[in-house]
Protein backbone atom coordinates (compact mmCIF):
# COMPACT_ATOMS: atom_id res chain seq x y z
CA UNK A 1 0.00 0.00 0.00
CA UNK A 2 2.78 2.38 0.91
CA UNK A 3 4.18 1.91 -2.59
CA UNK A 4 0.86 3.29 -3.93
CA UNK A 5 0.69 6.28 -1.57
CA UNK A 6 4.18 7.66 -2.36
CA UNK A 7 3.46 8.51 -6.03
CA UNK A 8 0.19 10.23 -5.01
CA UNK A 9 2.07 12.23 -2.37
CA UNK A 10 4.64 13.22 -4.98
CA UNK A 11 1.94 14.35 -7.39
CA UNK A 12 0.30 16.46 -4.65
CA UNK A 13 3.67 17.92 -3.72
CA UNK A 14 4.41 18.82 -7.35
CA UNK A 15 0.94 20.33 -7.83
CA UNK A 16 1.29 22.32 -4.62
CA UNK A 17 4.71 23.64 -5.66
CA UNK A 18 3.32 24.55 -9.10
CA UNK A 19 0.42 26.42 -7.49
CA UNK A 20 2.78 28.31 -5.18
CA UNK A 21 5.03 29.19 -8.12
CA UNK A 22 2.06 30.29 -10.21
CA UNK A 23 0.65 32.40 -7.41
CA UNK A 24 4.08 33.95 -6.77
CA UNK A 25 4.56 34.79 -10.43
CA UNK A 26 1.03 36.22 -10.61
CA UNK A 27 1.71 38.40 -7.59
CA UNK A 28 5.03 39.42 -9.16
CA UNK A 29 3.33 40.15 -12.51
CA UNK A 30 0.69 42.24 -10.74
CA UNK A 31 3.46 44.10 -8.93
CA UNK A 32 5.01 45.00 -12.29
CA UNK A 33 1.73 45.68 -14.10
CA UNK A 34 1.51 49.20 -15.44
CA UNK A 35 -1.80 50.98 -15.77
CA UNK A 36 -2.77 54.34 -17.20
CA UNK A 37 -4.79 56.55 -14.91
CA UNK A 38 -6.70 59.80 -15.18
CA UNK A 39 -8.70 61.85 -12.73
CA UNK A 40 -11.87 60.12 -11.52
CA UNK A 41 -13.73 63.08 -13.06
CA UNK A 42 -12.06 62.68 -16.46
CA UNK A 43 -14.24 61.97 -19.48
CA UNK A 44 -11.61 59.68 -21.04
CA UNK A 45 -13.10 56.18 -21.12
CA UNK A 46 -10.28 53.91 -22.27
CA UNK A 47 -6.87 54.09 -23.93
CA UNK A 48 -4.85 51.49 -25.81
CA UNK A 49 -1.13 50.79 -25.37
CA UNK A 50 -0.49 52.16 -28.87
CA UNK A 51 -2.25 55.44 -28.08
CA UNK A 52 -0.28 55.74 -24.85
CA UNK A 53 2.99 55.18 -26.71
CA UNK A 54 2.12 57.78 -29.32
CA UNK A 55 1.06 60.35 -26.75
CA UNK A 56 4.31 59.95 -24.80
CA UNK A 57 6.34 60.23 -28.01
CA UNK A 58 4.76 63.58 -28.80
CA UNK A 59 1.91 62.76 -31.19
CA UNK A 60 -1.39 64.59 -30.76
CA UNK A 61 -3.97 62.12 -29.46
CA UNK A 62 -7.61 63.11 -29.09
CA UNK A 63 -9.80 60.67 -27.13
CA UNK A 64 -13.47 61.19 -26.37
CA UNK A 65 -13.12 64.79 -27.52
CA UNK A 66 -10.15 65.48 -25.22
CA UNK A 67 -6.58 66.18 -26.37
CA UNK A 68 -4.42 64.09 -24.07
CA UNK A 69 -1.73 65.69 -21.92
CA UNK A 70 0.63 62.93 -20.75
CA UNK A 71 2.50 63.42 -17.47
CA UNK A 72 5.75 61.64 -16.61
CA UNK A 73 5.58 59.79 -13.32
CA UNK A 74 9.08 59.94 -11.85
CA UNK A 75 7.91 59.18 -8.32
CA UNK A 76 8.37 55.44 -8.75
CA UNK A 77 11.58 54.13 -10.32
CA UNK A 78 10.18 50.65 -11.00
CA UNK A 79 7.08 52.04 -12.72
CA UNK A 80 9.27 54.27 -14.88
CA UNK A 81 11.56 51.40 -15.91
CA UNK A 82 8.68 49.05 -16.73
CA UNK A 83 6.91 51.80 -18.70
CA UNK A 84 10.01 52.55 -20.78
CA UNK A 85 10.71 48.88 -21.49
CA UNK A 86 7.21 47.58 -22.10
CA UNK A 87 5.42 50.58 -23.57
CA UNK A 88 7.96 52.89 -25.19
CA UNK A 89 10.50 50.13 -26.01
CA UNK A 90 13.50 52.35 -25.35
CA UNK A 91 16.08 53.19 -22.71
CA UNK A 92 15.71 56.18 -20.38
CA UNK A 93 18.61 57.92 -22.17
CA UNK A 94 17.06 57.41 -25.61
CA UNK A 95 13.69 58.70 -24.43
CA UNK A 96 15.22 61.72 -22.74
CA UNK A 97 17.15 62.57 -25.89
CA UNK A 98 14.00 62.27 -27.96
CA UNK A 99 12.17 64.64 -25.61
CA UNK A 100 15.09 67.05 -25.73
CA UNK A 101 15.11 67.12 -29.53
CA UNK A 102 11.36 67.57 -29.57
CA UNK A 103 11.46 70.48 -27.11
CA UNK A 104 14.21 72.12 -29.17
CA UNK A 105 12.02 71.93 -32.27
CA UNK A 106 9.25 73.75 -30.40
CA UNK A 107 7.18 70.73 -29.48
CA UNK A 108 5.59 70.06 -26.11
CA UNK A 109 7.10 67.46 -23.79
CA UNK A 110 5.30 65.56 -21.02
CA UNK A 111 5.80 67.39 -17.75
CA UNK A 112 7.74 65.31 -15.22
CA UNK A 113 6.78 64.91 -11.55
CA UNK A 114 9.06 63.62 -8.79
CA UNK A 115 6.44 64.03 -6.10
CA UNK A 116 3.31 61.84 -6.00
CA UNK A 117 1.15 64.48 -4.31
CA UNK A 118 2.04 67.02 -7.00
CA UNK A 119 1.38 64.44 -9.74
CA UNK A 120 -2.04 63.62 -8.31
CA UNK A 121 -2.86 67.32 -7.93
CA UNK A 122 -1.97 67.84 -11.61
CA UNK A 123 -4.26 64.96 -12.58
CA UNK A 124 -7.10 66.41 -10.53
CA UNK A 125 -6.67 69.92 -11.90
CA UNK A 126 -6.90 68.97 -15.59
CA UNK A 127 -9.17 66.22 -16.90
CA UNK A 128 -7.08 65.93 -20.08
CA UNK A 129 -4.01 64.71 -18.18
CA UNK A 130 -3.02 61.07 -17.87
CA UNK A 131 -0.12 59.25 -16.28
CA UNK A 132 1.17 55.74 -15.67
CA UNK A 133 1.70 53.93 -12.39
CA UNK A 134 1.92 50.44 -10.94
CA UNK A 135 -1.40 48.64 -10.60
CA UNK A 136 -0.96 48.32 -6.83
CA UNK A 137 -0.39 52.06 -6.44
CA UNK A 138 -3.40 52.90 -8.62
CA UNK A 139 -5.67 50.60 -6.58
CA UNK A 140 -4.76 52.31 -3.33
CA UNK A 141 -4.81 55.90 -4.59
CA UNK A 142 -8.09 57.77 -4.23
CA UNK A 143 -9.45 60.22 -6.81
CA UNK A 144 -8.10 58.48 -9.89
CA UNK A 145 -9.49 55.96 -12.35
CA UNK A 146 -7.72 53.27 -14.40
CA UNK A 147 -8.33 53.91 -18.11
CA UNK A 148 -5.81 51.50 -19.58
CA UNK A 149 -4.08 48.24 -18.73
CA UNK A 150 -0.70 47.83 -20.41
CA UNK B 1 3.20 97.17 -48.77
CA UNK B 2 3.02 93.40 -48.19
CA UNK B 3 6.26 93.57 -46.21
CA UNK B 4 4.87 96.24 -43.88
CA UNK B 5 1.66 94.28 -43.46
CA UNK B 6 3.50 91.07 -42.50
CA UNK B 7 5.87 92.83 -40.10
CA UNK B 8 3.13 94.81 -38.36
CA UNK B 9 0.80 91.79 -38.15
CA UNK B 10 3.54 89.54 -36.75
CA UNK B 11 4.55 92.22 -34.24
CA UNK B 12 0.95 92.69 -33.14
CA UNK B 13 0.39 88.93 -32.70
CA UNK B 14 3.71 88.54 -30.89
CA UNK B 15 2.96 91.35 -28.45
CA UNK B 16 -0.56 90.09 -27.81
CA UNK B 17 0.68 86.57 -27.13
CA UNK B 18 3.61 87.85 -25.05
CA UNK B 19 1.14 89.67 -22.86
CA UNK B 20 -1.06 86.58 -22.67
CA UNK B 21 1.81 84.24 -21.73
CA UNK B 22 3.25 86.43 -19.01
CA UNK B 23 -0.12 87.52 -17.65
CA UNK B 24 -0.92 83.92 -16.82
CA UNK B 25 -0.05 82.66 -13.37
CA UNK B 26 1.87 79.43 -13.91
CA UNK B 27 3.63 78.21 -17.01
CA UNK B 28 5.50 74.99 -17.80
CA UNK B 29 9.01 75.96 -18.89
CA UNK B 30 12.15 74.46 -20.43
CA UNK B 31 15.51 76.17 -20.08
CA UNK B 32 18.28 74.37 -21.92
CA UNK B 33 21.92 75.34 -22.39
CA UNK B 34 24.01 73.80 -25.16
CA UNK B 35 27.65 74.70 -24.48
CA UNK B 36 30.31 73.52 -26.93
CA UNK B 37 34.00 74.00 -27.65
CA UNK B 38 35.26 73.31 -31.16
CA UNK B 39 38.86 73.24 -32.31
CA UNK B 40 39.74 72.94 -36.00
CA UNK B 41 42.97 72.60 -37.94
CA UNK B 42 43.02 73.16 -41.72
CA UNK B 43 45.74 72.43 -44.25
CA UNK B 44 45.05 75.89 -45.80
CA UNK B 45 43.13 78.76 -44.32
CA UNK B 46 41.99 82.33 -44.81
CA UNK B 47 41.03 84.93 -42.21
CA UNK B 48 37.50 83.53 -41.81
CA UNK B 49 38.74 79.98 -41.21
CA UNK B 50 41.47 81.23 -38.87
CA UNK B 51 38.79 82.93 -36.74
CA UNK B 52 37.05 79.57 -36.30
CA UNK B 53 40.15 77.62 -35.15
CA UNK B 54 39.01 77.68 -31.55
CA UNK B 55 35.33 78.35 -31.08
CA UNK B 56 33.64 78.24 -27.67
CA UNK B 57 29.88 78.77 -27.89
CA UNK B 58 26.72 78.43 -25.87
CA UNK B 59 23.23 78.18 -27.29
CA UNK B 60 20.55 79.21 -24.80
CA UNK B 61 17.07 77.86 -25.39
CA UNK B 62 13.96 78.78 -23.42
CA UNK B 63 10.38 77.66 -24.03
CA UNK B 64 7.28 78.07 -21.96
CA UNK B 65 3.63 77.36 -22.44
CA UNK B 66 0.38 77.86 -20.67
CA UNK B 67 -2.92 76.57 -21.88
CA UNK B 68 -3.04 77.33 -25.62
CA UNK B 69 -0.20 79.87 -25.75
CA UNK B 70 3.51 79.25 -26.14
CA UNK B 71 6.72 81.24 -26.22
CA UNK B 72 10.10 80.07 -27.47
CA UNK B 73 13.44 81.81 -27.81
CA UNK B 74 16.98 80.81 -28.65
CA UNK B 75 20.09 82.94 -28.32
CA UNK B 76 23.56 82.00 -29.53
CA UNK B 77 26.67 83.44 -27.92
CA UNK B 78 30.05 82.49 -29.29
CA UNK B 79 33.48 84.04 -29.65
CA UNK B 80 32.40 85.10 -33.19
CA UNK B 81 28.83 86.30 -32.76
CA UNK B 82 25.84 87.06 -30.55
CA UNK B 83 22.58 86.37 -32.30
CA UNK B 84 18.94 86.06 -31.36
CA UNK B 85 18.23 82.94 -33.40
CA UNK B 86 14.56 82.41 -32.65
CA UNK B 87 11.94 84.50 -30.94
CA UNK B 88 8.46 83.23 -31.49
CA UNK B 89 5.04 83.18 -29.89
CA UNK B 90 2.59 80.43 -30.61
CA UNK B 91 -1.04 79.71 -30.29
CA UNK B 92 -2.40 76.15 -30.40
CA UNK B 93 -5.41 76.78 -32.58
CA UNK B 94 -6.58 73.16 -32.74
CA UNK B 95 -5.21 69.82 -31.48
CA UNK B 96 -2.01 69.22 -33.47
CA UNK B 97 -2.12 72.64 -35.12
CA UNK B 98 -0.12 75.70 -33.99
CA UNK B 99 0.34 79.18 -35.39
CA UNK B 100 3.59 80.95 -34.53
CA UNK B 101 4.54 84.60 -34.99
CA UNK B 102 8.10 85.89 -34.78
CA UNK B 103 11.48 84.77 -36.07
CA UNK B 104 11.71 81.03 -36.73
CA UNK B 105 13.75 78.39 -38.54
CA UNK B 106 12.94 78.11 -42.21
CA UNK B 107 11.28 74.69 -42.69
CA UNK B 108 12.69 74.43 -46.21
CA UNK B 109 15.68 72.40 -44.99
CA UNK B 110 15.02 69.33 -42.83
CA UNK B 111 18.46 69.61 -41.19
CA UNK B 112 17.85 73.26 -40.38
CA UNK B 113 14.76 72.57 -38.29
CA UNK B 114 15.98 69.34 -36.66
CA UNK B 115 19.37 70.40 -35.31
CA UNK B 116 20.20 74.05 -35.87
CA UNK B 117 22.54 75.42 -33.15
CA UNK B 118 22.10 72.54 -30.72
CA UNK B 119 25.50 70.99 -31.54
CA UNK B 120 24.91 68.24 -29.02
CA UNK B 121 21.75 67.13 -30.83
CA UNK B 122 23.42 66.34 -34.16
CA UNK B 123 25.65 63.30 -34.54
CA UNK B 124 28.18 64.99 -36.80
CA UNK B 125 30.40 67.85 -35.78
CA UNK B 126 29.70 69.93 -38.90
CA UNK B 127 26.56 70.74 -40.87
CA UNK B 128 26.08 70.08 -44.57
CA UNK B 129 27.20 73.17 -46.50
CA UNK B 130 23.83 73.59 -48.16
CA UNK B 131 22.20 73.77 -44.72
CA UNK B 132 24.79 76.19 -43.33
CA UNK B 133 23.81 79.36 -41.50
CA UNK B 134 23.46 82.57 -43.48
CA UNK B 135 26.67 84.09 -42.09
CA UNK B 136 28.66 80.98 -43.04
CA UNK B 137 27.82 81.29 -46.75
CA UNK B 138 24.73 79.12 -46.48
CA UNK B 139 22.77 79.55 -49.73
CA UNK B 140 19.30 79.14 -48.19
CA UNK B 141 17.47 81.52 -45.87
CA UNK B 142 17.85 79.72 -42.51
CA UNK B 143 15.49 82.14 -40.73
CA UNK B 144 12.24 83.83 -41.65
CA UNK B 145 10.43 86.46 -39.59
CA UNK B 146 6.66 86.36 -39.88
CA UNK B 147 4.17 83.53 -39.44
CA UNK B 148 4.60 79.77 -39.22
CA UNK B 149 1.75 77.29 -39.28
CA UNK B 150 2.55 73.76 -38.02
CA UNK B 151 0.16 70.86 -38.27
CA UNK B 152 0.26 67.11 -37.81
CA UNK B 153 -2.44 64.56 -38.39
CA UNK B 154 -2.44 60.83 -37.72
CA UNK B 155 -3.97 58.46 -40.24
CA UNK B 156 -3.98 54.88 -38.99
CA UNK B 157 -0.40 54.02 -38.01
CA UNK B 158 1.10 56.90 -39.95
CA UNK B 159 1.37 60.64 -39.44
CA UNK B 160 1.41 63.48 -41.93
CA UNK B 161 2.77 66.82 -40.87
CA UNK B 162 3.31 70.13 -42.57
CA UNK B 163 4.93 73.45 -41.84
CA UNK B 164 4.10 76.60 -43.78
CA UNK B 165 6.10 79.78 -43.24
CA UNK B 166 5.51 83.27 -44.62
CA UNK B 167 7.45 86.37 -43.74
CA UNK B 168 10.49 88.50 -44.34
CA UNK B 169 13.59 86.71 -45.59
CA UNK B 170 17.22 87.77 -45.84
CA UNK B 171 18.94 90.45 -47.85
CA UNK B 172 22.40 89.92 -49.32
CA UNK B 173 25.60 91.65 -48.33
CA UNK B 174 28.64 89.36 -48.83
CA UNK B 175 26.48 86.63 -47.26
CA UNK B 176 22.74 86.35 -46.64
CA UNK B 177 21.64 88.68 -43.84
CA UNK B 178 18.51 87.50 -42.01
CA UNK B 179 16.13 90.02 -40.47
CA UNK B 180 17.34 91.30 -37.14
CA UNK B 181 14.20 91.83 -35.06
CA UNK B 182 15.78 94.90 -33.49
CA UNK B 183 16.59 96.48 -36.86
CA UNK B 184 13.42 97.68 -38.64
CA UNK B 185 15.47 99.15 -41.51
CA UNK B 186 16.43 95.70 -42.78
CA UNK B 187 15.74 95.61 -46.54
CA UNK B 188 14.55 91.97 -46.62
CA UNK B 189 11.61 91.05 -48.82
CA UNK B 190 9.09 88.24 -48.86
CA UNK B 191 10.09 84.63 -48.16
CA UNK B 192 7.74 81.64 -48.02
CA UNK B 193 8.19 77.92 -47.62
CA UNK B 194 6.10 74.81 -47.23
CA UNK B 195 7.23 71.35 -46.08
CA UNK B 196 5.24 68.16 -46.08
CA UNK B 197 6.53 65.20 -44.05
CA UNK B 198 5.34 61.63 -43.71
CA UNK B 199 6.03 59.31 -40.76
CA UNK B 200 5.13 55.70 -41.73
CA UNK B 201 4.71 55.01 -38.00
CA UNK B 202 3.61 57.60 -35.44
CA UNK B 203 6.28 58.29 -32.84
CA UNK B 204 8.97 56.66 -34.96
CA UNK B 205 11.73 59.00 -36.19
CA UNK B 206 11.61 57.53 -39.72
CA UNK B 207 10.36 60.26 -42.00
CA UNK B 208 10.49 61.43 -45.58
CA UNK B 209 8.98 64.35 -47.41
CA UNK B 210 9.36 67.32 -49.70
CA UNK B 211 9.47 71.09 -49.47
CA UNK B 212 9.26 74.16 -51.64
CA UNK B 213 10.51 77.63 -50.84
CA UNK B 214 10.56 81.05 -52.43
CA UNK B 215 12.51 84.13 -51.46
CA UNK B 216 13.13 87.55 -52.95
CA UNK B 217 16.64 88.47 -51.89
CA UNK B 218 17.63 92.10 -52.48
CA UNK B 219 21.34 92.87 -52.76
CA UNK B 220 22.47 95.71 -50.51
CA UNK B 221 24.73 96.98 -53.30
CA UNK B 222 24.47 96.26 -57.01
CA UNK B 223 26.96 93.55 -57.94
CA UNK B 224 28.23 91.95 -61.12
CA UNK B 225 26.94 88.43 -61.70
CA UNK B 226 30.22 86.47 -61.87
CA UNK B 227 28.77 84.14 -64.52
CA UNK B 228 26.87 86.48 -66.89
CA UNK B 229 28.92 89.61 -66.05
CA UNK B 230 25.68 91.62 -65.91
CA UNK B 231 24.90 94.13 -63.17
CA UNK B 232 22.38 92.66 -60.69
CA UNK B 233 20.45 93.87 -57.65
CA UNK B 234 18.09 91.03 -56.73
CA UNK B 235 17.88 87.24 -56.61
CA UNK B 236 14.51 85.50 -56.80
CA UNK B 237 15.13 82.05 -55.44
CA UNK B 238 12.79 79.08 -55.75
CA UNK B 239 13.97 75.84 -54.14
CA UNK B 240 12.45 72.38 -54.27
CA UNK B 241 13.75 69.78 -51.85
CA UNK B 242 13.16 66.23 -50.73
CA UNK B 243 14.49 64.62 -47.58
CA UNK B 244 14.66 61.27 -45.82
CA UNK B 245 15.51 60.27 -42.28
CA UNK B 246 15.76 56.53 -41.64
CA UNK B 247 16.61 54.94 -38.29
CA UNK B 248 16.81 51.17 -38.08
CA UNK B 249 18.39 49.68 -34.95
CA UNK B 250 21.97 50.97 -34.98
CA UNK B 251 21.80 52.46 -38.45
CA UNK B 252 20.75 56.03 -39.25
CA UNK B 253 20.62 57.68 -42.66
CA UNK B 254 19.80 61.31 -43.32
CA UNK B 255 19.82 62.94 -46.73
CA UNK B 256 18.41 65.87 -48.70
CA UNK B 257 18.25 66.84 -52.36
CA UNK B 258 17.73 70.47 -53.39
CA UNK B 259 16.92 71.98 -56.78
CA UNK B 260 17.80 75.68 -56.90
CA UNK B 261 15.99 77.79 -59.48
CA UNK B 262 17.66 81.18 -59.14
CA UNK B 263 16.53 84.22 -61.13
CA UNK B 264 19.32 86.74 -60.84
CA UNK B 265 18.20 90.12 -62.09
CA UNK B 266 19.26 93.72 -62.65
CA UNK B 267 17.42 96.74 -64.01
CA UNK B 268 17.15 95.37 -67.55
CA UNK B 269 18.14 91.74 -67.39
CA UNK B 270 17.31 88.45 -65.71
CA UNK B 271 19.41 85.31 -65.89
CA UNK B 272 18.03 81.99 -64.75
CA UNK B 273 20.20 79.29 -63.17
CA UNK B 274 19.09 75.80 -62.19
CA UNK B 275 21.41 73.85 -59.92
CA UNK B 276 21.20 70.59 -57.97
CA UNK B 277 22.68 70.10 -54.51
CA UNK B 278 22.58 67.00 -52.30
CA UNK B 279 24.09 65.39 -49.23
CA UNK B 280 23.84 61.96 -47.65
CA UNK B 281 24.98 61.10 -44.13
CA UNK B 282 25.01 57.47 -42.95
CA UNK B 283 25.66 56.77 -39.27
CA UNK B 284 26.24 53.53 -37.35
CA UNK B 285 26.29 52.93 -33.58
CA UNK B 286 29.06 50.57 -32.46
CA UNK B 287 28.78 47.94 -29.73
CA UNK B 288 25.96 47.05 -27.38
CA UNK B 289 25.98 50.31 -25.44
CA UNK B 290 25.71 52.43 -28.60
CA UNK B 291 27.79 55.21 -27.04
CA UNK B 292 30.11 55.40 -30.04
CA UNK B 293 28.75 56.36 -33.45
CA UNK B 294 30.74 56.46 -36.67
CA UNK B 295 29.50 58.55 -39.56
CA UNK B 296 30.38 59.95 -42.95
CA UNK B 297 28.84 62.55 -45.22
CA UNK B 298 29.14 63.24 -48.93
CA UNK B 299 27.96 66.60 -50.29
CA UNK B 300 27.89 67.81 -53.84
CA UNK B 301 26.64 70.81 -55.82
CA UNK B 302 28.05 69.89 -59.24
CA UNK B 303 27.24 73.05 -61.22
CA UNK B 304 27.77 75.62 -58.47
CA UNK B 305 30.41 77.48 -60.49
CA UNK B 306 27.87 78.01 -63.31
CA UNK B 307 25.22 79.43 -60.93
CA UNK B 308 25.37 83.22 -60.75
CA UNK B 309 23.79 83.29 -57.26
CA UNK B 310 25.96 80.56 -55.71
CA UNK B 311 29.00 82.26 -57.27
CA UNK B 312 28.26 85.27 -55.08
CA UNK B 313 29.08 83.07 -52.06
CA UNK B 314 32.87 82.53 -52.25
CA UNK B 315 32.95 80.42 -49.08
CA UNK B 316 30.18 78.09 -50.23
CA UNK B 317 31.60 74.57 -50.63
CA UNK B 318 30.24 72.74 -53.69
CA UNK B 319 32.10 69.58 -52.72
CA UNK B 320 32.76 68.26 -49.23
CA UNK B 321 33.36 64.85 -47.71
CA UNK B 322 33.62 64.26 -43.99
CA UNK B 323 34.07 61.21 -41.77
CA UNK B 324 34.15 61.04 -38.02
CA UNK B 325 32.96 59.58 -34.79
CA UNK B 326 30.92 60.68 -31.82
CA UNK B 327 31.49 59.31 -28.33
CA UNK B 328 28.83 59.93 -25.70
CA UNK B 329 30.88 60.29 -22.52
CA UNK B 330 27.74 60.57 -20.41
CA UNK B 331 24.06 60.56 -21.43
CA UNK B 332 24.24 64.38 -21.95
CA UNK B 333 27.83 64.98 -22.99
CA UNK B 334 29.64 64.07 -26.19
CA UNK B 335 33.03 64.27 -27.84
CA UNK B 336 33.21 64.36 -31.66
CA UNK B 337 36.19 64.08 -33.97
CA UNK B 338 35.79 64.75 -37.69
CA UNK B 339 38.12 64.78 -40.70
CA UNK B 340 37.07 66.46 -43.92
CA UNK B 341 38.02 67.44 -47.44
CA UNK B 342 36.49 70.70 -48.69
CA UNK B 343 36.50 72.43 -52.10
CA UNK B 344 35.19 75.97 -51.90
CA UNK B 345 33.58 78.15 -54.53
CA UNK B 346 36.54 80.57 -54.44
CA UNK B 347 38.92 77.73 -55.38
CA UNK B 348 40.32 77.13 -51.90
CA UNK B 349 40.72 73.40 -51.27
CA UNK B 350 41.79 72.06 -47.93
CA UNK B 351 41.79 69.11 -45.56
CA UNK B 352 40.65 69.62 -42.02
CA UNK B 353 40.46 67.85 -38.70
CA UNK B 354 38.18 69.06 -35.93
CA UNK B 355 37.34 68.05 -32.39
CA UNK B 356 34.36 69.18 -30.38
CA UNK B 357 33.05 68.78 -26.86
CA UNK B 358 29.35 69.47 -26.45
CA UNK B 359 26.72 68.91 -23.83
CA UNK B 360 23.24 69.90 -22.73
CA UNK B 361 22.31 71.36 -19.35
CA UNK B 362 20.60 70.72 -17.00
CA UNK B 363 22.10 67.27 -16.51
Amino acid sequence: MEHGITPVKNIFAILLAACVLLATSMVHADEQRIVIVASAESGIKAISAQEVRRAYLGATIVLDGVELKPLLNQTDKLAGEVFLQKVLFMSAEAYERQLLARAFRGGSSPKAYQNLAALLAALQSDNATITFMLYGTAMTTPGIRIIGNL
Amino acid sequence: MLRNFIVSSAAFCALTLLFAVFALPVAAADLLLFPSITSTHQSKEDAELAAKKFLPAVDIFYATEFSQTRFLTEFLKSSRENELERFQFGWRILPGKSLWAGRFHNPLSFWNTQMHHGDYLQTSLSRPTVANYEDESGPLPAHISGFLLESSRTAGDSEINYMAGLGIGPSFNVTLQPLDLLDPTHPGKIAASFRLGYHPEVGNPNQFGAAIGYARIPLSNALTDPVSNLLIDEVRQTVFSTFLNVEQNKFHLIGELFVFDDHVSGAANTTRYTTLSAYLQPEYKLGESGTTTIYGRVETTPRAAQDGYLSLLPEFSPHQQVAGFRFDITPKQAIKVEAGRTSRQDGLEFNSISAQWSMVLPL
